[in-house]
Order: C-alpha cells, then structure tokens, then sequence
C-alpha cells in the first residue's frame, strides 16, 4: 500500500474518482482518506463537481440544429449521395430505419480501437 | 465502441451498428442521415460552442461538419467508431474557427500555457515545516451536497468556470464530464496520450470545484 501527503493525494483526485488507481494505489489512498478530514472532504467536492457538470440543463445551445441548417443539409445529403437506381438483384427488404423505430438501442460493432481514421477535413 | 459514449439522446433513439449507418449513408438512405443529425447534433453544438463566441458560430461549425462527413463517408475505415470520428473532423473544423475567432490558441502551442498544477504549494505546508504536504487549511465544507450544487447560481459558476478555461481542458472537459466520452475516446478525438488527457481534465477539474469553493465561501461570508 501507498502512502501519500495530502499534496500528492489531492493530485491524484482524478485518477481517484475515475478509478484508474492501481490497487495499492488506491488502498493508500482509501487509507489516508479515512484518517484525513481535510482530504475526504476535498475529494468528496471533487466528485459533487464531476457529477455537476454530468447534471448541468442545457439552455444553451439550442436543443439541435435549426430547420433551416437541418433542411439544408439533408439537400447537400441528396446532391452529394444520390439514391442508387434499384436493381433486380438487390436485396428489397427496405432497411430498418430509426424513424420507424423509436425503441431501437444502439449495437456497438466495433471494439475500441487503437488507431483512427483521418478525418475528411483535416486536409483543408 | 460507443458504448463509452452515453449520450443522453441514445437512450431515447439510438443508431444502428457503425457498419449499418456507414453501408446506409454510402448507398444514399437519407432517413439514415436524418436519424444521425438528429441523434448527434445536440451534443456537437455543446462541443463546438466551447470553441467559439455565439451559438451561430457554432451551428455553422456543426454544419460544416456534417458536410465534411457527406463528402467524406467513403473513406471512412472502421477504424475508429463512427462517433470518434465525426468527432474529430468537428474538433478540428471548430478549432480553426475558434482560432479565426482569437477566442482560442493554436491547438498545438496551447500545452504550455495551460498553467501549472492547480495546487501548487499554496494550500500545504513547506517541506520545511512541520508535516510538509499537509493541508493549511482545512477546506470549508460545502452546503447541502446534491441540492445545492445544481442550483442555477451555482451552474451559472460552472459555466463561467468553464468559459475561463484554456482550450484543451475545456473541451477535456467537455467530452469526459459532459458529453460522457471514454478517457480512450477523447485521446483518439484530440490525438492526445492518456497522459495528457488526464492532466489536462485534472486542472479542468480542479479549476471548476477551485471556482465553486469561492463561491460557496462568498455566499457564507455575506450570509
């Protein structure tokens, strides 16, 4: 087990409500906490914060897009992307979509991943 | 991989897997898209109003965007999850204009004026003295916990707390504590190390409970 100066274990506080202490790491901390008001209390604000922001009502900025920016990029989405004539050997099962189902959760089918893709627009 | 990213929109309508929405988007499924902007587009407006002075600013960030991703579906690989990489095209698209803006640095040269540990030695005992490292001065105790914090006076500190921020911790902070992105999603998002990522949502973290600490100790003073 760790042990730490109430310096250090407040360094730690993010690491430490995140819980990405290792194990000695964290009964150290645990420890030190128990028999140190000052720290238990810094780190109990610490987690109210995090929590705050997780809660915060969101007056601004607007719910989501206008309809003006919506309707014009859905246009920008049909000039970009025509729609593919049907051909006879398409599959014709019309695709599930969102809009007609209000229940759908999210399927995650990629594990995370160690490297990403180069956004588009990094480029420019 | 969005499973780290609980968005609170997705729990009411979700998207399908990254495969389904990419194969969807390619061939053309305008619902598909419309299901995507209406899913994704709350929490990249919040995103993009870190990096920028007014809400229309950052509506046009998001839309540039969503056409950034219409022309550039096709090259997407798979490599990250879909949502990362939307991400990373609107970081990239409102730095550029946060920093037209001159609200916000250069990404790169913004590290070092990030300011020091947030408690550098004010708070605790010299290593010279008695128990060094050891608090000062006990911190004040806050008032009723869970009520209290959420109180629109106290958001209205937090915002201002966050609007105080540098560019990096404040959009940390964004994606950990508001948006709910994985520690994993913010470094491929801002291609930053684990690290960096901790330290930085660490002062940014540090520097909202340090705000609401003074508010809470004006508010008792002229109580």
């Amino acid at each position: 087990m760790k042990r730490f100066r109430c310096q250090e274990l407040v360094e730690l506080a993010t690491a430490y409500v995140d819980r990405e202490l290792d194990e000695p790491a964290r009964l150290g901390f645990e420890d030190h906490m128990a028999e140190c008001l000052p720290c238990a209390r810094y780190v109990d604000q610490f987690r109210m914060t995090v929590h705050a922001l997780g809660h915060l009502p969101f007056d601004e900025p607007p719910a989501t897009l206008s309809e003006h920016t919506r309707s014009t990029l859905l246009a920008a989405f049909r000039a970009t992307r025509p729609k593919p004539p049907e051909s006879p050997d398409r599959d014709t099962t019309p695709p599930e979509r969102p809009a007609t189902h209000p229940g759908w959760q999210t399927t995650h089918a990629h594990p995370p991943a160690l490297h990403s893709d180069r956004p588009a627009a990094q480029s420019d | 991989m969005m499973s780290g990213m609980p968005d609170r929109e997705e729990t009411i309508v979700g998207l399908p897997t990254d495969d389904a929405v990419v194969a969807a988007l390619r061939a053309g499924d305008e619902a598909m898209f419309a299901a995507m902007l209406d899913t994704w587009s709350q929490g990249m407006l919040r995103l993009a109003r870190s990096y920028v002075s007014t809400s229309d600013s950052a509506e046009e960030v998001v839309q540039d965007t969503w056409l950034a991703v219409i022309r550039g579906i096709d090259a997407f690989e798979g490599r990250s999850s879909l949502k990362t990489w939307v991400y990373r095209i609107l970081v990239n698209t409102a730095m550029k204009r946060g920093a037209r803006e001159s609200r916000t640095v250069p990404w790169s040269s913004a590290f070092d004026g990030d300011g020091g540990s947030p408690h550098d030695g004010a708070r605790f005992r010299d290593a010279d003295a008695p128990f060094p490292g050891s608090w000062k001065e006990v911190p004040a105790a806050w008032p009723a916990p869970e009520g209290e914090i959420l109180a629109s006076e106290v958001r209205t500190e937090i915002a201002a707390a966050l609007a105080a921020l540098p560019a990096r911790q404040r959009t940390v902070i964004t994606l950990r504590d508001i948006e709910g992105c994985t520690s994993e999603e913010v470094c491929e998002i801002l291609e930053i190390s684990p690290a960096n990522q901790r330290v930085l949502l660490h002062r940014a973290r540090s520097a909202v409970r340090d705000r609401l600490e003074e508010y809470f100790e004006t508010a008792r003073r002229s109580a």
